[in-house]
C-alpha cells in the first residue's frame, strides 16, 4: 500500500514529479557526458603518446635512462635480434620496435640544422605509430633512403618531397660520417619540442652511419594499454639484465603531467556539477515535501508515527531517484550517439600544438557510479528535506495552507 | 455524544487536539478509557492509542486525492496489519454506514463536500475506535449537507454506541447534541446533559 500510495501521489503532481526526474536526470546526464569526455581526452592524450613517439613500454640495459654518459653507445642494447625474439614470446606483447636516437645536423647544401634523429624499423612501426600525423607526403615504411621530417625541422630546412638531405653524425668511434636521405614526408605530432627537433630514418641506415650493429632501445607494443602489469611481471622474471619502463614514465613531463593537473581540473568541475545537482534535487525535492505539511499531519494524526512518514516520503524521494537517474543515463547515450556522435573539436590542449577531436567515450563503470550518485543525492535531498517536515508537531502541520 | 461549543478563540479546537493527543498538555491531568494518562504518555504509546483507538474527524476532510473513497478507508486499516478479508469488511461496513458504498471507487476531487466528509467519517469509524473526535465537522458545508452529516454521526451513536466529541459553533449541531460544554476564553462556562 505504502507503495502504490507513494506512487500515485508522484503521479498526482505530474510537473513536480517530472522537475525532480529531468532534474536528477539532468544531474546524472551531465556527470556521465563529462565523464566521457575526459575518458576521451585522457585516451587522446594516451595515444598521442603511445602511438606517436614511446609505444606502450620502452627496454632498455639496466640503468641507461637513469643517468648522462659521455659515451652513451657504451651501453645499448649489443644483441638485438636475441632481445627482440624473447621480446616477441612475452604474453601481451604484440610488436617490437628496435630503435636508437642520435644527434646529426641535417643539411641540404645551403642551410644546416641540428636535429635529433631516429633510427626505426619503418615497415611495422608504421602499422603501430599512426598518430604521428604526416601531414605532407607519406610515411617511412619500405623506403630505404627515406627521411621523415618533423614540421618544424621541414620548415627550418625548407624541405619538400623529393629534396635530397644529408644526415652527418658522429660514428661510435668518434669519426664523422654521412648519407643522402630524401624526404619523403612531413609528421606533425602536436608537440614542438619533439616538432621541431626529430626526424626519422630507418634503423640499419641510422646504425651504418653511427657504425654500430646496436640499438638504444626497444619499444613494445601491447594488445591492450591494460596489459603493462601482465607483461611486466613476465618481464621480470624473464630478462633481468634490461629494464622496461611504461610510456607514463618515459613521457611524464608531456603525458603524465599534463593528465594529472587536467584530472585535478576535472574533479574541481565535477565537484561543482554535483553541488549544483544536489541544490537543484534539494530545492525541487523540498518544495514538493512541504507543500504536503497537511497530508503529513494527516497521517500522523492517524496514528503514524514519525520514523513512518520519514519511510514513505523517502520510498517516493528514492522512486523518484532511480526513475531519474535511469533517464540520465539515458540522455547521456544518446546525447553522445547523436548530439555529440561526431566528436568535440578541441583546440590545442596543454603542450598541444594542433587542434583535435574528442569523441566522447562513456564508461559503464561510470554510469553505476552517476546512477548511485544520482539516486542518492534524490534520497538524501528527501530525508533532508522530510526530517524538518516530521518534526513539526501535528497540529501545526494540519493547519498548514 | 458531547459537544464543545463556543465562540471562535475559546479554546475547542484546543481541547479536542488535546483529547486526541494532537498537542501535548502543558498542565493538568487527561485520562482516557477511565486510567490511561495522557498528559504522561510516550510518543509511540500516543501514536499507538491514535491509530487504534481514535477517530479524527477534519473540517477541511483531509482525505488523500491520490486514492479513492474505499482505499482511503482502507488505508489506515491496512497499516493496522489487519487481513485483506476484515479490512474489506470494515471498510464495506464502514462506506454503507454513511451511505458512501455506491461512490466508492470516486476519488475525492470527484466528490461532493458532503460525500467527502461522509468518507472522512467512514474512515474514521472503520477504525473501530472508541470515541470519534470531530473538529468543526460542518464548518466546511452547506445547511443541508451540514444537517446530514449530523443525522450520520446520531445514527452511529444511536445504533452503534459509538461515543463522539464534536466542536462546534453551529447551533444546527449543537441541536443534535444533548451532552455540551461551552467554553469561553479557555475556560467551562457551563456543562449541559449528562455532565451538568
Amino acid at each position: 500500500m505504502n507503495l502504490i500510495f507513494a506512487l500515485r501521489n508522484l503521479l498526482r503532481h505530474r510537473r513536480r514529479t517530472l522537475a525532480v526526474v529531468f532534474t536528477v536526470a539532468f544531474g546524472v546526464g551531465a556527470l556521465f557526458i563529462f565523464h566521457g569526455f575526459n575518458t576521451g581526452v585522457m585516451n587522446q592524450y594516451r595515444d598521442n603518446t603511445v602511438r606517436s613517439r614511446y609505444g606502450h613500454a620502452q627496454v632498455n640495459s639496466i640503468g641507461y635512462r637513469d643517468q648522462v654518459f659521455e659515451k652513451p653507445w657504451e651501453h645499448w642494447i649489443e644483441d638485438p635480434d636475441a632481445l627482440v625474439a624473447e621480446l616477441k614470446t612475452l604474453d601481451g606483447v604484440e610488436q617490437v620496435f628496435p630503435r636508437m636516437n642520435f644527434f646529426a645536423l641535417l643539411t641540404n647544401g645551403e642551410i644546416t640544422v641540428s636535429g635529433r634523429g631516429q633510427g626505426v624499423d619503418g615497415k611495422e612501426e608504421s602499422k603501430f605509430f599512426n598518430t604521428l600525423n604526416v601531414e605532407i607526403g607519406e610515411n617511412l615504411n619500405t623506403q630505404v633512403e627515406g627521411v621523415l621530417l618533423g614540421k618544424g625541422l621541414a620548415t627550418a630546412l625548407k624541405a619538400k618531397i623529393g629534396d635530397r638531405v644529408t644526415v652527418m653524425a658522429n660514428t661510435v668511434h668518434g669519426s664523422i660520417n654521412a648519407l643522402d636521405f630524401e624526404v619523403i614526408g612531413v609528421f606533425h605530432t602536436g608537440s614542438k619540442d619533439f616538432d621541431d627537433v626529430v626526424f626519422r630514418v630507418q634503423l640499419p641506415l641510422a646504425q651504418e652511419l653511427l657504425d654500430t650493429h646496436a640499438v638504444e632501445a626497444v619499444s613494445l607494443a601491447f594488445s591492450k594499454v591494460e596489459d603493462w602489469d601482465r607483461v611486466n611481471h613476465q618481464f621480470g622474471e624473464r630478462l633481468k639484465e634490461y629494464e622496461i619502463t611504461p610510456f607514463e614514465v618515459l613521457d611524464k613531463i608531456y603525458y603524465k603531467h599534463s593528465v594529472d593537473w587536467l584530472q585535478s581540473q576535472f574533479g574541481i568541475i565535477q565537484s561543482i556539477i554535483l553541488v549544483i545537482v544536489f541544490l537543484g534535487i534539494f530545492n525541487s525535492i523540498s518544495t514538493s515535501i512541504f507543500e504536503r505539511k497537511q497530508e503529513i499531519g494527516t497521517l500522523r494524526a492517524n496514528g503514524e508515527g514519525r520514523w513512518d512518514v520519514f519511510k514513505l516520503l523517502c520510498v517516493e524521494g528514492g522512486i523518484l531517484g532511480l526513475i531519474g537517474a535511469l533517464v540520465g543515463l539515458g540522455i547521456g547515450v544518446l546525447v553522445t550517439h547523436t548530439l555529440l556522435g561526431g566528436g568535440i573539436f578541441m583546440p590545442p590542449a596543454p603542450g598541444i600544438t594542433r587542434q583535435f577531436h574528442v569523441f566522447i567515450e562513456l564508461q559503464a563503470s561510470f554510469a553505476l557510479y552517476a546512477f548511485t550518485l544520482g539516486a542518492g543525492c534524490a534520497l538524501l535531498s528527501t530525508a533532508i528535506a522530510s526530517l524538518k517536515v516530521v518534526r513539526m508537531d501535528i497540529a501545526s502541520a494540519l493547519r498548514s495552507v | 455524544m458531547l459537544c464543545l461549543c463556543g465562540p471562535s478563540g475559546s479554546g475547542k479546537s484546543t481541547l479536542l487536539n488535546l483529547l486526541g493527543l494532537i498537542e501535548r498538555t502543558q498542565v493538568g491531568e487527561l485520562f482516557f478509557d477511565g486510567d490511561v494518562a495522557l498528559h504522561d504518555i510516550s510518543e509511540p504509546d500516543a501514536n499507538l492509542i491514535r491509530r487504534t483507538d481514535i477517530g479524527f474527524v477534519f473540517q477541511s476532510f483531509h482525505l488523500f486525492e491520490v486514492l479513492n473513497a474505499y482505499e482511503n478507508v482502507a488505508y489506515f486499516l491496512n497499516r493496522l496489519g489487519l487481513k485483506a478479508s476484515e479490512v474489506k469488511e470494515r471498510v464495506e461496513f464502514a462506506l454503507n454506514a454513511v451511505a458512501m458504498w455506491e461512490h466508492r471507487t470516486k476519488k475525492p476531487l470527484e466528490m461532493s463536500g458532503g460525500q467527502r466528509q461522509r468518507v472522512a467519517i467512514a474512515r474514521a469509524l472503520a477504525k473501530n475506535p472508541k470515541v470519534i473526535i470531530a473538529d468543526e465537522p460542518t464548518a466546511s458545508l452547506d445547511q443541508k449537507t451540514g444537517e446530514n452529516i449530523m443525522k450520520v454521526f446520531s445514527e452511529l451513536n444511536r445504533e452503534h454506541g459509538l461515543s463522539l466529541v464534536v466542536s462546534s459553533h453551529d447551533p444546527m449541531v449543537l441541536d443534535y447534541c444533548k451532552n455540551q460544554v461551552r467554553l469561553r476564553d479557555g475556560q467551562v462556562e457551563s456543562v449541559t446533559g449528562v455532565l451538568a
